[in-house]
């Protein structure tokens, strides 16, 4: 059965995104990364589709939390970041 | 590169539809989807179709909605079919439309004649040469530079 992500678990997986942040930002800004909070494991791939894929096939019962490197969110509607003012 | 025969054209609201196959986990089928290139995602499915064709959920993200708040939501996979070109993508489902967004049509090149209310799809063989070639581009590279720095 497939574990579902609990708001803990979610809570868990962004600290891990946080610890992570100064190094992959570096390396692989504009990318996309799924985590597992229970293996603490991380998987980063150009596509969110394929990071998330990537998570699956390693843990096909468990559920991931994702986000793309360096922005404020995963994906997002009218895309605004481009705003300078 | 050539592509199947896709339909595609201009709605009366003045919007960007291409036929699409989608598969869940149950079923496929075909939606006159909307282009929305202001979605970073892949696919958005109003509640209604992701329960009718099955969906496998994946997780949740982080989702910067239209009015700028952000979202923990559940996110999911399906497969989506534009000509002959199959991709299993990231799918959010919300809302009354079935919306494609730059995950899925950034592999193709769409050409917009708005007099004609007409859009031709082909997929994009040199698309990341281009995204290249504009990365090469200074005021690109000033703006992925102001990314950088700002996060945003």
């Amino acid at each position: 059965m497939i574990k579902a992500l609990s708001q803990d678990l979610i809570s868990q997986a962004k600290e891990i995104y946080e610890r992570l942040k100064p190094t992959i930002e570096k390396k692989n800004w504009g990318e996309y990364i799924a985590i597992d909070p229970i293996s603490k494991e991380y998987f980063i791939a150009p596509k969110l589709a394929d990071a998330m894929r990537t998570a699956r096939d390693k843990y096909p019962d468990r559920q991931f939390f994702s986000e793309r490197i360096g922005f404020k969110s995963a994906v997002s509607f009218s895309y605004s970041h481009l705003h300078l003012t | 590169m050539a592509l199947q025969q896709v339909i595609a054209g201009i709605d009366n609201e003045n919007q960007i539809r291409l036929e699409c196959e989608i598969t869940g986990l149950y079923k496929a089928t075909s939606y006159g989807a909307i282009v929305d290139t202001g979605f970073s995602g892949g696919l958005v499915l109003p509640q209604v179709i992701a329960v009718d064709i099955g969906l496998e959920t994946v997780g949740a993200g982080n989702v910067t909605l239209a009015d700028g708040s952000i979202r923990t939501l559940p996110m999911y996979m399906c497969k989506v079919k534009i000509g002959d070109v199959i991709q299993e993508t990231d799918t959010l489902v919300m809302g009354n439309d079935v919306l494609i967004g730059m995950n899925v049509i950034d592999q193709f090149t769409l050409i917009v004649n708005g007099p004609k209310g007409q859009v031709s799809v082909e997929g994009a063989e040199s698309a990341a040469g281009i995204r290249n070639a504009l990365i090469q581009n200074p005021h690109d590279r000033l703006v992925n530079t102001l990314k950088k720095l700002t996060g945003r």
